[in-house]
């Protein structure tokens, strides 16, 4: 898997980072002039009228900006107790995702968080684990 | 107080279809019974009505409250009609737009009517309202996550400001405590027992940190206000609630760690309808902020410039929007207590006090009240500042 930015128009935003994912490629959207980070929600061109975006791969580095445990069922598709997250990228863009953790209390926003994709190929968060904690 | 510039309209109507958590008629039927309601109240006829906005709960079947309905009520040759979506500010842009169409003499009486009937049998009202949310921004993202409801947006962002101000979940059961207390003063609250922090703390979790307790009681049914002049306010049946200043906040940010927090439009929207109406949050005396959570309605006290960011728990936990506290909030029960029928609830608590028939739970009639309306995940805001003294 190539590890080089990829430019790409804003026009085509949600299906570039979708594809990406498909491919199970994590990568961060800046404007290719200016550098600044974009969020993943972005749509409009820059207001200079610059519409092209650099795709780069993302460090997968991220921490818990917020979560919550849901307690009712919704949806056969999901079993209760179960947390859903808003995950912030190293890199500044956050996504809704979920942390895999055996006990919710482990759960605190601020805590470091590494993004892996599961089989499926679902993008999920695990803690992270601090190279003391590994060594 | 600072004086206000002018007096934009005047409020002079207020009605209601039947309340129920049963099934008691169609969105379209009871929208027509809450226009009636309110066009008698008013003490007008139909024939004075020639401005008609509609807002249909942002969940409703599409269709379920139709242009048409002006037919169903018996309008004729109205000048202004249509349908307004702004979420749960939607409410609060109803009388906004019907008091700029009457300002610039595009119409004279507006009636604006929400309807909903989220309750249905074997169905309760968080299942109706249990769509998924959108918030990264990608089309479809969050349901493989699971992210279903408001209840689980709205608690990403309450968990975030609970973390980042040290609040403890008792500071939400403070909020549901404080409505409660309200609530028992309005005979027609859906919740008006007694709530002691322990049962608080019994009531069962929905999505964390939220408890059903800390969650609207959704209603089924429709409420109206009639919209007018503000020179013609005081030739009405009841004491008019003139309209003076009126702002919206819409941030438009995509979400970036960076952001400054809480990043929603009520500082906007604030700051626009207090700089309209000439004051400030020290001039308002009454708060009735839109509810559907209780975080809803601690962070809208930051945001509309009553407390620091973060200190709205300690304020509301120390009483002071109680009965007899110095800032009243949501004197009706709110969404929580007085029922949801969102931005019309706190819109309507709000007419019934500036023309001081809220009975027992009347407060003083003077200075301004704010009302304010929030949609989306916080990410919309509408705000009017009312009062009952006409301003030239």
């Amino acid at each position: 898997m190539s590890t080089e930015p990829v430019i790409a128009d804003i026009g085509t935003f949600e299906a570039t980072f979708l594809e990406f994912i498909a491919a199970r490629d994590l990568r961060v959207a800046r404007w290719h002039h200016s550098g600044e980070i974009l969020g993943y929600a972005t749509r409009a061109p820059a207001p200079d009228g610059a519409r092209s975006v650099r795709w780069e791969k993302a460090s997968r580095s991220a921490t818990l900006h917020a979560f919550t445990l849901y307690h009712r069922n919704y949806h056969p598709d999901f079993q209760v107790p179960y947390n859903v997250a808003e995950v912030a990228l190293a890199e500044g863009p956050i996504l809704i995702s979920t942390v895999i953790v055996g006990d919710p209390a482990e759960l605190r926003v601020g805590m470091a968080l590494s993004a892996v994709f599961e089989p499926s190929g679902r993008l999920v968060f695990h803690p992270a684990i601090s190279p003391k904690a590994s060594a | 107080m600072a004086a206000s510039p002018r007096s934009l309209s005047a409020i002079v109507g207020l009605g209601f279809s039947a309340l129920s958590r049963k099934p008691i008629g169609t969105i379209r039927s009871l929208a027509a019974d809450a226009v009636r309601a309110a066009i008698d109240d008013a003490g007008l006829t139909l024939n004075d009505i020639d401005g008609l906005l509609l807002n249909p709960s942002a969940l409703a079947a599409d269709n379920a409250l139709p242009l048409k309905v002006h037919e169903d009520i018996g309008l004729r040759d109205l000048a202004l009609l249509a349908l307004v979506d702004a979420k749960g500010a939607a409410v609060v842009h109803m009388v906004q737009q019907a008091t700029a169409a009457i300002r610039c003499g595009l119409a004279t009486n507006v009636a604006c009517v929400f309807s909903d009937t989220p309750v249905v049998p074997g169905k309760g009202g968080g299942q109706t309202f249990a769509i998924t949310s959108p918030l990264t921004g990608i089309t479809g993202w969050e349901r493989q996550y699971g992210l279903f409801g408001a209840t689980g947006s709205y608690a990403l962002a309450a968990n975030r400001h609970m973390a980042l101000h040290g609040w403890t979940q008792d500071d939400l059961g403070h909020y549901v405590i404080a409505c409660r207390h309200w609530a028992a003063l309005n005979p027609n609250a859906v919740q008006r027992g007694p709530l002691s922090i322990d049962a608080y703390r019994a009531s069962p979790f929905v999505t964390e940190p939220f408890r059903v307790l800390d969650c609207a009681y959704p209603l089924n049914g429709a409420a109206a206000v009639v919209v007018t002049a503000a020179e013609r306010g005081k030739d009405r049946r009841h004491k008019p609630v003139y309209v003076h200043g009126m702002g919206q906040g819409h941030p438009g940010r995509p979400m970036l760690a960076s952001t400054p927090e809480p990043s929603t439009g009520g500082d906007l929207a604030a700051r626009r309808a207090y700089e309209m109406a000439g004051i400030g949050p020290r001039d308002i005396t009454l708060c009735q902020f839109y509810d559907a959570f209780s975080f809803t309605a601690l962070l809208a006290l930051e945001e509309y410039g009553f407390c620091e960011p973060g200190a709205s728990a300690a304020f509301v936990r120390d009483g002071h929007t109680r009965p007899g506290g110095r800032l009243p909030m949501n004197t009706g029960g709110g969404h929580l207590a007085g029922g949801y029928l969102q931005g019309m609830t706190p819109l309507a608590e709000a007419v019934e006090q500036g023309r001081g028939t809220a009975g027992d739970r009347q407060v003083p009639r003077s200075g301004m009240i704010l009302v304010n309306g929030s949609g989306g995940r916080l990410e919309h805001h509408a705000a009017l500042v009312l009062s009952p003294e006409q301003t030239p």
